[in-house]
Order: C-alpha cells, then structure tokens, then sequence
C-alpha cells in the first residue's frame, strides 16, 4: 500500500509523459472538424468525470484520471488536448499538491496535436484549438501565486513593514509581488486583518520615488479612504498604477480630488487621463470647469481640456468659449477652443461654429479649422 | 459507500450542463444559435481565476482607458476619437471628414495627412497612401497602432527630412476606426463575452458591424445580456466589391463569422470606406493597408499583374525588414480573385499593393506568457501596447517613402575649392511631366585641381537618428555613403569616395548644406587626377549610384517624372528610354575635363553605368576627404565591366 502510493505521482508523471505527444503530428483541421472531435461522447464523458473530481477538491485522483484518459487510444486527438486543457485549468482551483504539479510539470511542455484555422487568413495560419502546455505552466504559476500568498497573508494581516522591503526587492510582475498582492487582498477580506494592509501601503507608498512600480500594491492595500496615499500613487506610481488611481478620486468629494488630479495631470504619462477624470466632475464643480478653462492654452493637456469639457453639452459654457474664441489671441487656445465647438457636438456648437467661420475676428487659420 | 454515492451523483448533475454548448458547422458557423445554452451563455476573461464561466487568460484584462495621449495600454474610442480630432485642429496639415455613418448613425471620420496643396515640391499631383483600421471590431489593436502612424506622422511634420518630405509630397489617408459601433460595443464590456469559449462573441469578441438581418439598414442593440441579437451583425472585411461572396472566403448567414452581408458595399461603413479612398482621390492611391489583428502577418492579394505583384512583395520585404521579418508574408495565390476583403478591393480595382496586416502575436495569447484560451490573440497585454506602436510605425515609414517614389537628381555644382569659383552648376527644372536639364555653368575642371561636388536629390536620401547624424534604416540595404563617379572616356574613372558624413544636414543649400530635406543632398572633395591631362577638352559623367535609404536606385531620367499607372510604376527608368520599376544610376550632369580652364565645353559623352564596356582606372590624383588619391569602388567594379558604348555626341 506505501509503495503504491510513493509510486502513485511517479506513475502520473508517466501518464502525463505518455498523454504528451511531443512527437506527435501536428494535425490541422477545420473549426468544425476539431470541434466535433473535442465534443464527443467520450469527451464528454471525460469533462464530467474531471468536473466531479474538481467538486470531491482530490486533484491527485483528478489528475491521475486525466492522465489514464488521456493515455486511452480511443481519444480523439482534439480530444486529448481538451481533456488535459481542462484538467490543467480545474487544478488551479483546487488544493495545491505534489501530484497535481508533477502531473502539471509534464504537460508544461506538451505541444498541442490539433491546431485550426484562424478565420482571416483563409487558412495560412493554425492556432491550436486547445493548448494544454500553456494550460498547466499557467496553472502552476496560479499554485505557486497561492502558496506565495497563503504565507505572507498573516504577515499582511499584522501590517509587516518588512514586506514593502522585500516587494522592492522583488521584480515587477514576479511571483512574490502577486502573491503578496493576493495576500493583502486576504487580509483586507478579514475584518482582524483590515489595519495591517493599510499600514503597508504607507510603508510601499514610500518606497514609490526608489521604484514607482510598488504603485499598484500600494493602491492594493490601500484604505479605501486613505487619500496620502493615493496621492502618492497619482504622483509617483508608474503609469500603471497611475492610470488605476485616477478612477479612484470619484469617491472624494470635489475640493479633495482636484488637487490630486492637479498632481496627477503635471505628469506626462498620465495627464491627459487625469484631466479627462476631472471632465467627469466639472458640472458639479465649478472650481474644476474653472480649472479646465486655464489648461486650454496648455501645449501638453489643452486638447484633454477641450475633450472634458466638451463631455457634457453644457449651453452655458459653449456661449462662453465661442465668445472666447471671438477675441482669443493666443492660436493655440484657440485652436483648443474650436475643438472643444466640434467635440462638443450639439446644435448649438454647430451653430456657433458657422457663425464662426465667417467671423473676421477669428483668424483664417482658425477659421479654417472650424469645419 | 457514501462517498462513492456522491460522486456518481454529481457526475450525473453536471452531465447536461457540460454537454451543453455550441455547435458549429464544417465553416465553423454556430448551428444552434437559438439554443439558449449557446445563446445564452456568458464568460468572463480574468487574468488568473478559471473558476466557474471565468476564463482566465493568464495577463491582465485590458480595460480601455480615457487619455488623449497614448498610454500603456489601450485608449476607448472617444478618447481616440478626441485625439484624432485635436490632431486635425492643431494642425493645419491634418484634414478631418466625416465620410459616412454607421449602421447605427454614428459619424466615420477619416482623416488626410499632408499640405494642403496635394502637389509635390515640384508641383505635380501627390501620390496618396491609405491605411484602414477597426474594421473588426475585437481587434483592439489597429485603432490604436493606426492612431500611432497618425501621431507619428504629425510628430515627424517638422522634422525637416523624411517627414517633413511626406507632409509636403503625399497625402496619406488615415480612416483611424470603420467599425465604430463594433469597436464601442465590445469597449463597453472589455472582459465579457457570450456563446462559447471556442468561439467567443459579442461583448469583447465582437467581430462585425451592428446590422440586424430584420431589416436592411437597421441595427442591433449593443446590450450584451439581450442575446438575442448577439451572432448578428455583416462582416465589413467580407463585404467589398472585389470577390464578394467568391472562393469560399464568407457566406450569407448573418449568424457567421464571415457573414458577407446582402450585396457588395451594402454596409454603411465599407459605403464609408470608399468615400475615404476619394479623398487620396483614389486615381492618386499607390498602397493601402487594412490594420487587423492577428496571426503577425501580411496577406497580400496577388492580382496576377506581375509587375504589381512583383512590386508589391519587394515593398513588403523592405517593411517586413524593418523589423528583422518578424511579421510573416502572406501572399494569395496569383489571380485567384479575392474573397471580399477591403485589400481585394485595392489590390484589383486599383492595381496598387495592398493588404491585410495581421497584427502581433502570430498563435495567441501565450506569445504572453497567457494560457493560450481561444482567441486570447485577440487581446494583446496592455503592457505590451506602446512597443506594437512602436514597431508599426518603423515597420510603415520606409513603405510610405518608397511608395512616394524613386528619388532623382534635381541639382548638382562643383566649386574650386581654392578660388571659391563655381565650375559646373545644373539643376532638373521641375515641369508637369518632367523635368527639364538646366546647366547654367560648365567650365572645365582642371588635372590637379580640389573641387567640392555638391549634388541635390529630390527627396531625402538618408534616415537621421537621435543624434542627427547619418544611420541606417532598421532592416534597410545598401551603404550609407553616397556611390558618386566622375567617368572621362579616355582618361578613366574616379570614384569620388565619401562616407556617409558627406549627406548634409544643416541648412543652406550648396555647397554645405541640404537642398530642401536634411539629408537630401552630399558635398564631396575630391581632386581630378594630375596625370589627366587631355589633349583637348575631355567630356566626363558624374555618374550617381546611389540608392535611396530603401535600397532603391534613382530615376535614371528625370526627364519623365516618376508616377504610378496600370499597377506598376511609370517614368521610372534603369536608363534613358529603358523603363521599369526597379531605377537606375543618373547621369544627368555633365562636366568636363581640361588643362585649359578657359577650354570650351566637348561634346557630351554617354554614361558608362548605362554600358557593358569598362573603363580604365584612374592613372594618379586622388577624390574624396579634402582631395586625396586614390582609387574607388567604381575603378575597379570597371574591371568587370566589358563594353563602352558612346551615345550621345
């Protein structure tokens, strides 16, 4: 009985070795002739048994069935890369274990046998129906985010400074910065561990001028309510993160978001977003439709200007900026303020832009733009 | 016991819910498109949860974002739309218009790029390009890779080279977004689709224009959760005049893929499409591209004119080149009519290269590190936005450029270097169908004189990099130095060697500076040998082998402006009176040597690099670098060369 289970994952690295078919032919099939493979009865059968075993949580038999199967001569080609497609993606949901990565490990490598047309190319180019390999290294890049996270979550939980240290150490995109992200996700989940997360998104958000990129795990751990913080992601995060805070000032109240969109719309990468998230707001706010009107002549954030304010048809303000654009000296305002009339799009914009047109007070070059 | 129960039992519960699905038909057409477990099903794209109908792709779902700007990822249609908008009121070179609507009402802009005059520098008609995006609606990609030759163009305007050259002598034709509907409609649920994981539609993987089989011009909601409607809608890459419902490319069944709709341009947006290609005006187009994604590839309808298609492969391998090939070559078998897609209709109605350009990555998300799911190629990491840009542009300038045209000489003057006196001065005077050979000065250069050859092109000839000097085009042949000989019958050759220093980049015209473009025209030194001492006045050729930054060689007659006619190129000659479309050297200028500098002009002799017959090399002096000796690449490539061939005089 102990041999046979020390045997057990050996025996499915085996099954999982012979269900690859690394010197398998590639077969290309139509859409409809793949398909009809993948959805057969056996197929089908096969999906049920590996759905059951996802819901008993044993991926060790799940993956063993899947191996068996997979290894039956009778299954289809197509078949087989959707059986072990599915197996790859069900063991992600489940409990990690030895079996399911050993099993995960071999298809990792695994090319698919059946690939089908991609629709535009009249049949120049294959792409595999189902690609079991990238599957499973996905599948174990998804256990090891888990174990990753199921370890730092009490840590996140107590509110370690520590981890924003070793996040910094870590690359972007890394394993460890998902699994902390996933951690302090968890802890926020727990009512005890609420404050932890949100002491380290302090201890992150000072780390942002060394390495901008611990923008996002900072938004991540971030009290909903915490404003310092999002101010130091609009100002210092990467564009990412950058892009991702910005949405979040619509739960402050309007003289709280303006300074931050102010910062946020000083930074190249991301000013034209920031003051387009200020053209959420301005109807509301006339301190920011105020704001708005003075980066018109901004070579950098003019046109993101004219594009918020034109958010909103607001009669008011297209009679004020077409007499604006009447007396505007500055060209490039002017400009700004013309794409504003044909953004804006309304009856009374189209008015005043032919009412415009044939104004002498506005250049002919400007004028000319007034179409 | 118990345990065993269960499991049969679960197994039996779920049986159905597995089995449940889409079917589909031998071309790939959903079957049962009323069956609600197909019609009804929902999936959601996650980056890493596979749990229940969520479909994790394995990298972030890409969500648009509002920003005029380019971003690290990809911008919604209003924002792309403000863009292009706020790019035609910066800019006086950039013209908007709204060249139709949608099925569902909304304007199509498309937008000309170039000076308002629409003639070159030389006051002949522009050639005009056109490039195509978001046909499909899913394939986010070409809005914004489109959005990005858009943006580069406008930002090369001023460069005073390249792209100050195709600002002044092209139009380029940019319909940023055709299918606006699609694009809005999968924008508005950027991780949700519908129907089948294998093939995923409406919401995110909406692939066609909104209309509704119930009535001719009507239009479908864009709600997702109505699914009723969901498979409806013509595909507009299928619905062109050229192959329309031919080689088994669409079929007629609203519910597919490859729906071709009712007829030819039944479809507002292609309708729309054609009203843009007016604004080349289309007698002017020379290239179009459709924008797609994916597959990372170019699909080339091969018309069966040889000239076209010749032309059309080679323009192809010197983009594909821009980016050490790696975007594949895909050309349809000669003749074989085209299936309907907006590049057959360029392709054979206008005899231009043309084609379908499958964006980035080649088999799917997995090129990203993603789970490979089905159709994931269609969703390209916002991480990875900003290089596809990127490539695309480097990938379409040198097409854009050649396409404008082989270059020519347009003036060439040769200084003393020691008395500052202008000894030869000619210049190609642009007329409506050619140009016309001036030479105002020609006086003799002297054995064992230094003299500074300054010599014009009519478009730039070298690509400038970040620090503005000289370098090669990425994937682009040929040197950087120009290939410039001083043949004299009877006396020799005498490469006048340069490096590529020689291109000239600051302002001024001759002899140290550019003609019009950074770059468009070289001052060289050299010495004219001292033991070329003729007995009387020696007739010589400034023979000009130089290619252009693409590898193409020069209008060898200037006398017939180059243009584009019957699917190849015209006026375009190897030599005077051999027309082609591959170019040739010039010898347009015509100096002469002789130990008398007062000595009258012979008469003019014909150019060796238009002949078999070699030349001797040159017996002593020296060219380039201030006027040193020695022999160049033409002395000694006269070797092989084994007939002379006097024309002219």
């Amino acid at each position: 009985m102990n041999a046979l289970v020390l045997a057990r994952p050996l025996l499915l690295g085996i099954l999982a070795v012979l269900a690859t078919p690394a010197l398998a032919e590639r077969q290309e099939l139509a859409r409809s002739v793949a398909m009809k493979q993948a959805a057969g009865p056996d197929v089908q059968r096969a999906l049920s048994t590996l759905d059951g075993l996802e819901r008993l949580a044993d991926p060790k038999a799940l993956a063993e069935v899947a191996g068996k199967m997979a290894a039956d001569p009778a299954m289809t080609p197509a078949g087989r890369d959707r059986l072990l497609t599915d197996a790859a993606r069900r063991l992600g949901s489940m409990p990690d274990s030895a079996a399911s990565r050993q099993f995960l490990e071999g298809l990792a490598i695994r090319k698919s046998e059946v690939w089908i047309p991609v629709e535009e190319t009249g049949g120049l180019v294959h792409i595999p129906l189902y690609d079991a390999g990238a599957q499973a290294r996905h599948t174990l890049k998804t256990l090891d985010i888990r174990a990753v996270a199921r370890d730092l979550t009490p840590r996140a939980a107590r509110g370690e400074a520590g981890l924003a240290v070793e996040a910094r150490a870590a690359a972007p995109g890394s394993v460890f910065r998902q699994g902390l992200k996933q951690a302090l996700l968890d802890a926020r989940a727990t009512a005890a561990g609420s404050a932890g997360p949100a002491s380290i998104s302090h201890s992150l958000a000072a780390l942002l001028p060394q390495d901008p990129s611990l923008g996002t795990l900072a938004l991540t751990a971030r009290d909903p309510a915490d404003r310092d913080v999002l101010a130091g992601v609009l100002d210092l995060g990467d564009t990412a993160s950058g892009l991702a805070a910005l949405p979040l000032t619509r739960s402050l109240p309007s003289p709280e978001a303006r300074p931050l969109l102010e910062i946020a719309a000083r930074r190249g990468d991301i000013a034209s977003a920031a003051v387009l998230e200020a053209g959420r707001r301005w109807p509301e706010d006339p301190d920011t439709g105020r704001w708005l009107e003075t980066l018109l002549g901004d070579p950098g954030v003019g046109a993101s200007a004219a594009s918020a304010l034109a958010r909103y048809g607001d009669e008011a303000l297209v009679t004020r900026l077409a007499d604006r654009l009447r007396g505007e000296a500055d060209e490039r305002t002017a400009r700004h303020l013309v794409l504003y009339l044909r953004l804006a799009d309304s009856a009374q914009a189209r008015e005043a832009i032919n009412r415009l047109r044939e104004d002498p007070a506005v250049s002919a070059a400007v004028r000319g733009e007034l179409r | 016991m118990i345990r065993s129960f269960a499991r049969t039992l679960i197994l039996l519960l779920v049986a159905d819910a597995v089995s449940a699905a889409c079917q589909f038909d031998s071309r790939g057409t959903i079957t049962n498109p009323s069956d609600p477990s197909c019609r009804d099903a929902m999936f959601t794209y996650t980056e890493n949860d596979n749990t229940g109908s969520r479909v994790a792709i394995g990298y972030p779902v890409p969500v648009p974002v509002d920003s005029l700007t380019p971003v690290t990822g990809f911008r919604t249609f209003e924002s792309l739309h403000a863009r292009h908008q706020a790019l035609d009121a910066e800019f006086d070179y950039v013209t908007g218009t709204i060249v139709g609507q949608t099925v569902s009402g909304r304007d199509i802009w498309a937008y000309v790029i170039g000076d308002p005059d629409r003639t070159t520098v030389n006051g002949r008609p522009e050639p005009a390009v056109m490039l195509n995006g978001g046909i499909h609606a899913r394939e986010w990609q070409s809005p914004e890779a489109v959005t990005a030759v858009f943006e580069r163009l406008v930002e090369m305007a001023g460069d005073g080279g390249v792209g100050s050259w195709l600002i002044d002598n092209m139009t380029v034709v940019i319909l940023p977004v055709q299918n606006v509907d699609g694009l809005m409609s999968t924008q508005r649920y950027p991780d949700r689709v519908s129907a089948s994981v294998e093939q995923p539609r409406e919401g995110r993987m909406r692939r066609k224009n909104l209309a509704s089989p119930s009535a001719p011009g009507s239009a479908i909601d864009q709600d997702l959760d109505t699914t009723e409607d969901n498979f409806y809608g013509v595909d507009l890459n299928r619905n062109n005049a050229r192959g329309f419902g031919m080689n088994g490319g669409s079929v007629p069944n609203p519910v597919s893929l490859v729906n071709r709709g009712s007829a030819a341009a039944s479809e507002p947006e292609t309708q729309a499409l054609l009203a843009a290609a007016a604004l080349g005006p289309e007698s002017r187009l020379r290239f179009y591209v459709d924008a797609h994604s994916f597959t990372q590839i170019f699909l080339a309808p091969m018309t069966g004119n040889q000239r076209r298609d010749a032309i059309t492969t080679n323009l192809a391998t010197r983009m594909r080149a821009a980016l050490n090939n790696k975007y594949f070559w895909g050309p349809a078998e000669p003749g074989r009519g085209g299936i309907g897609t907006t590049a057959d209709y360029f392709a054979y109605t206008f005899q231009i290269p043309s084609w379908t350009l499958e964006l980035e990555p080649r088999n799917g998300g997995v090129a990203y590190g993603g789970t490979g799911v089905s159709h994931s190629g269609f969703i390209l990491p916002a991480s990875e936005v900003p290089r596809m840009q990127a490539e695309i542009v480097t990938m379409t300038l040198p097409g854009y450029y050649l396409m404008g045209g082989a270059a020519a000489v347009a003036a060439a003057e040769i200084r003393n270097l020691d008395t500052d006196e202008v000894v030869y001065r000619g210049d190609q005077a642009p007329g409506p169908a050619g140009a016309d050979l001036r030479v105002g000065i020609n006086r003799a250069l002297v054995p064992g004189d230094r003299y500074r050859l300054w010599l014009a092109f009519d478009k730039p000839m070298r690509w400038l990099g970040n620090a503005g000097s000289v370098v090669s085009y990425p994937g682009q042949p040929g040197a950087l130095a120009p290939a410039l000989t001083l043949e004299v019958p009877g006396l020799g050759a005498l490469d006048l060697d340069a490096g590529p220093d020689a291109w000239l980049t600051a302002a001024g015209g001759a002899p140290d500076g550019y003609h019009r473009y950074t770059a468009d025209a070289v001052g060289v030194d050299f010495t004219v040998p001292g033991n070329w001492a003729p007995a009387s006045p020696a007739a010589a050729v400034l023979s000009v082998s130089t290619a252009d930054m693409t590898g193409q060689k020069l209008d060898a007659d200037p006398a017939t402006s180059v243009d584009w006619a019957g699917g190849h190129w015209s006026g375009l000659e190897s030599e005077p009176g051999v027309a082609g479309d591959d170019g040739g050297p010039d010898c347009s200028f015509k100096p002469f040597v002789a130990t008398d500098a007062d000595a009258a002009a012979p008469a003019e002799v014909a150019c060796a690099a238009f002949s078999t017959e070699p030349l001797p090399p040159a017996g002593g002096g020296g060219s380039g670098g201030g006027g040193g000796g020695g022999l160049g690449g033409l002395g000694l490539l006269g070797l092989s060369i084994y007939a002379w061939r006097r024309r002219r005089g």
